[in-house]
């Protein structure tokens, strides 16, 4: 019992922090919370042990992580790729007003799924290298690959630099 | 590291939108792992009996299995404070075209993607994906079921703009009786509706032009706020299929002509309101239109049926709905 409630507190305490990584991933609230309920159903009947290696939340986010990239292998949550992400079609001039936000919207959606969580892990979660290679269970050289794919792709549909660099001075003007 | 790399993180963490649900995930995940331990182990005791070909001992196993997932119950209902889709009717016979948008209640504009929405249909205690859909864009034809490994239309960018998405209408022919929900991806998420398919549902409005129509007529916006007035544009467009050039489509219909007769669905047919609206014919390149002053009305499903001097009486449906 007492470690029903150990589970219980620390659950309550990080699942917002974990929702918001799983809407990272997923795109979307429902999703987002299968996705964390699939994992955390996953390490509960381990829980003991796997606090007693230490802090549980790197175990959980790497059960999290994985669930969503074998889950997509199984077709769990069907989200057709693009070969290019759809341009939205807007009822304002918006030419020249390149938001980085908004583009990720629309480009997070179509980068494949490994790719998509490199980003999310790397710069979301803010993970090095090496702590992104082991929560996806792969190679430091597979993470490097990925990620320079993702930016690469990211940049491609960003644009030119200058409109980053205006997108980004937009957003801290407007703040 | 570049400037994209520096961003990225905080763009990325502002993405996610602040009303992250309420769940009850602490107190949940115990008991579902003991459901499933439950399932699994009663797979393993009954595989014995199971293999000596003891058929009692597998209805028992089903039993058990049954019991371990728990009743059957109605599914969530569909969050009306984010990103939904409007089904109507939400309740229909097998084999029954429906009319089906996205809703912002914000009223802002929302990006959708694709012209190609989901389709999953509610076992009793979880959704299962049953395939896609592409709806009628254009109000003027039904769009259809298709299998879950559909292909997208990248080019084709939706957009809720004011917090209303294009009425698409949805032929589901092919789905069993049961409860689904149809949604449609976007830059929030997927937006999610609910329809039931019932034998015993009243029969739903007749929304799509009649078969074999070479033209028909649609409101641009085909939704209208209860007791509101509005000033609808009604166009003019070729069946799809029917691969008649757009500047040949005025031709086909000849001008519009009013006053038009609004009709309302009783349930059982369209009865005349004996309103009878105004139609002016405006002016629009390679297609033939007209504005229709609509006045304030209660909520329904609607005709504006107009007269083209060619092709004739044509009917365009409008949808008034509660805030």
């Amino acid at each position: 019992m007492g470690e029903q409630v150990a589970f219980e507190t620390w659950v309550a305490a990080r699942e917002r922090a974990l929702l918001r990584t799983a809407w990272l991933l997923t795109g979307d609230w429902q999703h987002a919370e299968d996705l964390v309920q699939s994992a955390l159903v996953a390490v509960w009947p381990r829980w003991e042990r796997v606090c007693a290696a230490g802090d549980p939340e790197p175990y959980v986010r790497t059960v999290l992580v994985r669930t969503y990239t074998a889950g997509r292998r199984r077709l769990w949550r069907r989200e057709q790729p693009s070969a290019a992400p759809p341009e939205r079609a807007s009822t304002t001039d918006d030419v020249g007003t390149v938001d980085l936000r908004d583009t990720l919207l629309r480009v997070l959606p179509h980068l494949p799924t490994g790719q998509r969580a490199v980003v999310v892990l790397r710069f979301a979660e803010d993970l090095s290298e090496q702590q992104t290679a082991d929560a996806l269970g792969v190679s430091v050289g597979t993470v490097k690959s990925q990620s320079s794919k993702a930016l690469t792709r990211l940049r491609a549909v960003l644009g030119s630099r200058e409109d980053v660099e205006g997108a980004a001075g937009s957003r801290r003007e407007a703040r | 590291m570049t400037r994209l790399e520096d961003d990225l993180g905080a763009a990325l963490r502002a993405l996610v939108p602040d009303d992250v649900p309420a769940t009850d995930l602490a107190r949940r995940v115990p008991r579902v792992a003991a459901r499933r331990r439950v399932a699994r182990r009663t797979v393993l005791v009954a595989a014995v009996p199971a293999a000596l070909g003891a058929a009692v001992a597998g209805e028992r196993l089903l039993d058990d299995r049954r019991r371990a997932a728990g009743p059957a119950g109605p599914p969530p209902p569909v969050d009306l404070g984010r990103p939904h889709v409007v089904v109507v009717p939400a309740t229909v016979p097998p084999g029954s075209t429906v009319a089906l948008w996205v809703a912002q209640p914000e009223g802002t504009d929302l990006g959708l993607y694709g012209e190609v929405g989901r389709v999953e249909r509610w076992t009793g205690s979880r959704w299962v994906e049953q395939g896609t859909f592409t709806g009628g864009v254009s109000g003027i034809t039904a769009g259809t079921l298709g299998p879950a490994t559909g292909v997208a239309v990248p080019s084709l960018g939706l957009t809720a703009a004011g917090g209303r998405g294009p009425v698409e209408l949805v032929d589901l022919a092919g789905l069993a009786p049961g409860t689904y929900r149809v949604g449609h991806g976007g830059e929030r998420g997927t937006a999610w509706g609910l329809v039931t398919v019932d034998p015993q549902a009243p029969p739903p409005p007749q929304v799509a032009a009649p078969e074999g129509s070479v033209v028909g007529v649609a409101f641009d916006e085909p939704v209208l706020d209860v007791g509101t007035a509005a000033t609808g544009r009604l166009v003019v467009w070729e069946q799809p299929g029917e691969d008649v050039p757009a500047d040949v489509v005025g031709t086909l219909s000849g001008r519009l002509s009013g006053p038009g007769r609004l009709e309302r669905w009783s349930g059982d047919g369209w009865q005349d309101t004996g309103r009878g609206l105004p139609v002016r014919q405006v002016e629009v390149m390679f297609a033939v239109a007209a504005d229709v002053d609509v006045p304030a009305l209660g909520t329904g499903t609607y005709r504006v049926v107009v007269t083209g001097s060619v092709a004739g009486p044509m009917a365009a449906p409008l949808w008034v709905v509660g805030p």
